[in-house]
């Protein structure tokens, strides 16, 4: 059975040992922000605030799936669940899409509150302030973006971070990469100002595909429901046509300006810098809220990995890129973002020995929508296991030539967050990638045999070894 | 427990001129509220001392000066 709601998820959570209720007061302004990247850090359980300092009868949840673990229970699975495991499920559901079903308004959870025009008031939730230097207070760093395309009437979620400006107003940036910057772009043409919603504190699957770059022509509620293998329940909104996750915690309805612009950002961001800085971003005027008694506020405090976005990338961009190398013919074995890696590095290893492999491997990646900002490939050979990055780095430096096996590509897209861009490449998106070939030549007779106990020994002698291993006095094996 | 006074935002430390009124967008370093005011403004506690602490950060949020300027707000505009 998947969870209904978040709060059913937290008290997965709980019982597996995942959670820690802070009884304790905090202080919306900062503290909770340095106690959640904390918990990121150190791989922690995820906090909920039930004592926030100011607001009594408001909680916060922070690093709602900070880790691989809160990720498997997500899905209805065992923590133990490994990640290559994961990327198997993921695949094995997506296809199996679930239309929502629309819940009648008397019944969804998320109308227990409403708010509508002079009573909305953003300042009574307690947006908190995540990293010092931020920009102001993100009342949502962890939620859905509901927008539709006013020419096809497709819906698209999306998780764009947004910034308390005013009691009615807040501020966020749209990216024309994105789905929702496509959507603007229409709506600025037709001079209409861009409904959305945004469904704070979704059951726990919901929220974590909106963070995922998938095709545009996929519903997320659908593939929502692929993944948890029921449909997600769906309420219409009071004042825009769109609807949001009947259970959320939050909801926030309104209008985007094609006008009005304010300030937004700085903020510290999932390449675990503040890149990309503080400037002018339109205005997301606010017609309605709605809320349950006693709102839980999700907030994912990006920063060094690992958080909530590179869970997303490590699952989701593995999971779609592996299923479009094979589609392409490629003799893919296994394909790993590792979240370290902040979506631009991407490893893949390949079956067999075949001319050029690795540049096919990294053209292939670079063409497709989750590829296309990874600048970072590398390719290995099938013995390698790209989930163990001591083999990776190994592999690297003892089968890519430093001059011969290393391709750079001069011109390429780029994003903004690019860090190791300097500011001119970052404003004109002027990239560059680097596909490093971790194969072993084709032409080379001999490749030099490798040393490990599973690849030196014979099965006899590991067989041998590893049935007595506790009589010679070790410990169990990892 | 955490920082009192004002903030600013700047591209430069020498985008704020310092002794004379200027008009400024700061916001309240605890609340974070934003307001718009003339201001006096100086780098120097002897040539402001009874200002406010103003913290200014760079457009990445990062504090220009480890040690607050002062301000001595006019008016709100």
């Amino acid at each position: 059975m998947a969870f209904k709601d978040l709060r059913q998820y937290i008290s997965a959570l709980e019982e597996h040992g995942e959670l820690k209720r802070v009884k304790r007061e905090v202080d919306w302004n900062l503290e909770i922000g340095a106690i959640t990247r904390l918990v990121y850090e150190k791989g922690l359980p995820a906090p909920l605030f039930e004592n926030i300092k100011g607001y009594p009868g408001y909680r916060i949840f922070g690093a709602p799936i900070g880790t691989f673990r809160k990720l498997a229970i997500a899905l209805g699975l065992s923590p133990e669940t490994s990640v290559k495991e994961l990327i198997d499920i993921y695949l094995q559901r997506k296809d199996k899409l679930i239309k929502p079903v629309i819940m009648d308004k008397s019944q969804a959870p998320c109308k227990e509150n409403i708010d509508i025009g002079d009573q909305v008031d953003l300042l009574k939730f307690p947006a908190p302030m995540l990293h010092d230097g931020d920009g102001g207070r993100y009342l949502c760093s962890w939620h859905i973006n509901v927008t539709k395309d006013p020419d096809t009437g497709r819906v698209n979620w999306g998780c764009y971070r947004g910034m308390v400006a005013s009691r009615n107003t807040l501020t966020g940036s749209i990216s024309p990469a994105k789905d929702i910057g496509a959507h603007f772009q229409k709506y600025r043409a037709k001079k209409i100002s861009m409904p959305f919603a945004i469904a704070i504190g979704p059951e726990p699957i919901s929220g974590f595909i909106a963070g995922a770059r998938v095709a545009a022509t996929i519903y997320e509620a659908e593939l929502a429901g692929a993944l948890r293998q029921e449909p997600v329940e769906l309420v219409k909104c009071e004042t825009v046509d769109l609807e949001v996750p009947a259970t959320s915690e939050i909801v926030i309805e309104g209008e985007v300006s094609l006008t009005e612009t304010d300030w937004e950002g700085p903020f510290g961001e999932f390449v675990g810098y503040s890149a990309t800085g503080r400037g002018r971003s339109p205005v997301w005027k606010v017609k309605a809220v709605t809320y349950r008694n006693n709102p839980i506020l999700t907030v994912s405090n990006t920063g060094v990995p690992i958080d909530e976005y590179h869970l997303d990338v490590g699952l989701v961009r593995s999971a779609e890129l592996y299923d479009k190398l094979r589609s392409e013919g490629i003799p893919v074995v296994a394909v790993n973002a590792p979240p370290e890696g902040v979506g631009f590095l991407v490893i893949v290893s390949v079956r067999g020995r075949a001319p050029n492999i690795a540049e096919r491997v990294a053209s292939c990646i670079w063409g497709t929508s989750q590829g296309t900002h990874a600048p970072f490939v590398m390719v290995l050979d099938e013995d390698v296991d790209v989930f163990d990055i001591w083999q990776v780095i190994h592999a690297m430096v003892t089968r890519c030539h430093p001059y011969r096996n290393i391709w750079k590509v001069e011109r390429a897209s780029a994003i903004p967050f690019m860090t190791f861009l300097n500011a001119h490449e970052r404003e004109y998106r002027l990239g560059a990638k680097v596909c490093f070939d971790c194969t072993w030549p084709v032409d080379w007779d001999t490749i030099p045999p490798k040393i490990s106990f599973n690849t030196n020994y014979p099965k006899e002698v590991r067989d041998h070894v590893l049935k007595n291993w506790k009589n010679y006095g070790f410990g169990k094996l990892a | 427990m955490f920082r009192k006074g004002y903030e600013i935002f700047v591209r430069k430390l020498d985008e704020l001129e310092q002794g004379k009124e200027v008009q400024k967008e700061i916001r309240d370093a605890q609340t974070y509220e934003r307001k718009n005011v003339k201001a006096i403004i100086s780098s120097s506690l002897d040539k402001l001392p009874d200002g406010e602490s103003l913290w200014v950060r760079g457009m990445l949020g990062q504090l220009l000066d480890e040690k607050p300027w002062k301000i001595k707000i006019i008016s709100e505009v």
